[in-house]
């Protein structure tokens, strides 16, 4: 258990080990949680009062932005998944979440961590977590490169196309492993479709197209049937030139200047890819809103982004993009998919369980259990005098006509109803 | 929408307009006086007095009618597509020939136009074929060759697409900018084939303005441009319109043809080697038939 201030864009880390979940979320926080926690396993796995929390649970139930935190981890009304991995980088996941009730533009980012622990970190703003979003993951480019996959493009030719970049490795290998150096590399066409059957089988995430179909999340409720014809655009735009092995005869695929041009780029520089989704949490379910895969190169942030025509068929629009306009472009996404986050309340919370025999309370805990209140909106337990529900945000009291709520304490001004700083000196209010 | 007009009914509302415009024209300025509907002329018109005022109303009324026939008339052809969101681009376009009021320089005929929200600037460029119509206007279809706007394609927001329409017995090279996002203000080009441009301002107020030829305005020289990704374009007759970005076997490379953008009328091309040239004072700078040399 650990807390430590990052560097640069994260405000705030917080190293929580799996066997203080349920002690800190359950037993002291008396937390609910919905599906979309990603703590929601733990937590619902967790018998109340079962176990006794490590020595640092008081240090992070302590921390000012603990409840904070807390809360938009365990009730988000919208999340980032990514599933991180491919070239030559391990699988991982992690997840960002935000909780619109909460009146903050803060995020949290969710991480399992070393020895089962979880890392969370708070960033107070999505220009922070994006900050560090691009820092982390994104290849720091600033020239143009030609958009060799523009849009639109069909899910099923997309394929072809990522197996032709993996076909121009495989072939410059073959070169490398046989001592036959070329400037022409090939492959057949019985070997190129052969491959790429044996590829998608194979999920081996070391290969670009087993990459994209592994950790784009979602990619199994898109249609995906392959045809011939899907196959035109390895000539259109130049990646793979069909002709016949003059010594052999056989059908042969040439490199063109695309299958070249990223073959060598992807061979040279590719090391990691992320897929993600973004969803929107409401009381039916996730509805997800983007969803898209990004392979970083030394040329460019190639960002595929998909959706569906009317026949639910899969269409990609691919683009290869510099740091800033990868940043911008995230920052557009992340701004519309908030704005369509519903004044309402997230999905229902579940109710932590009821501890089977007693806990008793850590000392200087003053969140204590005993209430003589209860929300009327969610049922959750409800401390003497709070003003908001910290389970599903809604206010405990409405007041009957606005009135002002005396004067500031610091510079003596007259206080507005409702306003939670002063607008003569800026004191926070409450 | 109206239903495009067939090239009969183009030939002879063309005709019709012509006519009745080298009238109205002799009408209002017959050694330099101008008839008015309460007036009398000094001196009897080349083009003969009207029988009565509302004669001349009419005429001017019948124009306008075969002026808005044109217009919703165009045909609106798909020409080209976003590099950044795969949005087909649809424009009109007078792809009977260059004798159409679509390409009159100085007062085109041609309806609002229904276009993605990344569209910046169209410029473009004509191959003439072997015949030139005559017609009666100026017509500024831009070089033979197709070109960048180097002080367009040069900001790290814009992409262009090259593609290309037969227009009559010509090829012509629309060549559409795009934009992700805007830049702030920069001066655009003259929207292909007219005087002026048209955009929103900071106010969201549609405005127009307008720039003059600049030599450095026409890079000829399109390899560099696609080898960076700033240009992309697509294959002449390709219906689905995909983009392309590879410069190998690009058709858009090594063209021939006139390097100046022209000036025609009558049936001529009025030539010049220097782009700053002022159509006012080009006729006649020099002449030379559509099938002559270029410069």
């Amino acid at each position: 258990m650990s807390i430590n201030t990052s560097p640069a864009d994260v405000a705030l880390s917080l190293q929580i080990g799996a066997e203080d979940l349920g002690p800190l979320f359950v037993d002291r926080l008396r937390a609910a949680w919905n599906s979309s926690s990603p703590l929601a396993p733990e937590l619902e796995r967790y018998a109340a009062g079962s176990r006794q929390g490590s020595e640092g649970a008081a240090q992070v139930f302590a921390h000012p932005k603990f409840r904070t935190v807390a809360t938009i981890v365990t009730q988000p009304d919208f999340r980032v998944f990514h599933r991180t991995g491919g070239g030559a980088i391990p699988l991982s996941i992690f997840g960002a979440y935000r909780n619109r009730a909460m009146g903050t533009e803060a995020l949290v980012a969710v991480s399992p961590s070393f020895n089962g622990s979880y890392l969370l970190q708070y960033f107070p703003n999505q220009g922070d977590y994006l900050d560090w979003w691009v820092d982390t993951i994104a290849s720091k480019v600033e020239d143009s490169t030609p958009n060799y996959l523009a849009p639109p493009v069909s899910l099923e030719s997309l394929a072809y196309i990522l197996h032709a970049v993996d076909a121009y490795r495989r072939a410059s290998l073959h070169s490398l492993l046989s001592y036959t150096p070329t400037d022409a590399p090939f492959i057949t066409v019985r070997k190129f479709l052969e491959t790429m059957t044996r590829s998608m089988e194979s999920m081996d995430t070391r290969w670009l197209l087993p990459a994209f179909l592994f950790l784009t999340p979602g990619l199994n409720t898109i249609a995906f049937h392959p045809r011939p014809e899907h196959m035109e655009p390895l000539a259109d735009n130049d990646f793979l030139i069909p002709t016949r092995n003059e010594r052999t005869g056989e059908d042969i695929f040439l490199f063109g200047e695309a299958g070249r041009t990223m073959g060598v780029e992807f061979y040279r520089s590719w090391i990691l890819s992320v897929g993600f989704d973004t969803a929107l949490v409401t009381g039916e379910g996730e509805k997800v809103l983007h969803r898209a895969f990004l392979a970083p190169t030394a040329l460019g942030n190639h960002l595929i982004s998909l959706d569906t025509d009317s026949a639910g068929n899969g269409i990609v629009n691919h683009q290869p993009l510099t740091s800033s306009e990868l940043r911008r472009k995230l920052w557009a996404m992340l701004k519309a998919d908030l704005a369509a986050i519903p004044a309402a309340a997230a999905a229902p919370a579940r109710r932590p369980s009821v501890a089977t025999s007693a806990v008793s309370k850590p000392a200087g805990d003053d969140q204590g259990a005993s209430t003589a209140n209860r929300c009327p909106y969610c049922g959750n337990d409800v401390s003497p005098g709070a003003r908001f529900c910290r389970a599903c945000g809604k206010p405990m009291s409405q007041p009957a006509a606005p009135k002002a709520l005396g004067f500031c304490s610091g510079c003596g001004a007259k206080l507005e109803p409702g306003v939670r700083f002063c607008g003569e000196c800026g004191r926070p209010i409450g | 929408m109206s239903e495009p007009l067939s090239a009969a009914e183009r030939r002879d509302l063309l005709a019709e307009y012509f006519a009745g415009r080298e009238k109205l024209y002799a009408l209002w300025y017959p050694g330099g006086e101008m008839v008015s509907a309460g007036g009398e002329a000094a001196e009897e018109p080349a083009g003969g007095m009207p029988e009565s005022p509302s004669e001349l109303a009419a005429l001017q009324q019948r124009l306008s009618e075969l002026w808005d026939r044109c217009e919703t008339g165009v045909p609106v052809l798909p020409l080209s597509r976003c590099p950044y969101t795969g949005a087909e681009v649809r424009h009109s376009i007078d792809t009977y020939g260059l004798d159409g009021l679509w390409w009159d320089y100085h007062a085109p005929v041609r309806p609002p136009e229904s276009l993605p929200s990344t569209y910046f600037a169209l410029a473009g460029a004509v191959k003439l074929g072997s015949t030139l119509e005559e017609f009666p206007f100026l017509c500024r279809p831009g070089p033979e060759v197709p070109y960048v706007v180097p002080r367009l394609l040069g900001q790290p927001e814009i992409r262009a697409v090259i593609s290309t329409v037969e227009v009559g017995n010509h090829r012509a090279f629309p060549t559409f900018y795009f934009a992700d996002p805007f830049p702030g203000y920069i001066s655009r080009v003259n929207t292909w084939g007219t005087a002026q441009f048209w955009f929103n301002d900071e106010e969201g107020n549609w405005v127009w303005d307008a720039v003059e030829d600049e030599a450095a305005d026409f890079d000829f020289d399109l390899e560099p441009w696609i080898r960076s990704g700033k240009l992309l374009w697509i294959a002449p007759g390709d219906e689905h319109l995909r983009l392309r970005a590879h410069a190998r076997a690009c058709p858009y490379l090594g063209l021939e043809g006139r390097r100046f953008p022209m000036h025609l009328t009558l049936g001529l091309v009025l030539g010049s080697d220097e782009p700053e040239i002022d159509p006012e004072a080009a006729w006649p700078q020099s002449r030379e038939t559509a099938a002559g040399e270029g410069a």
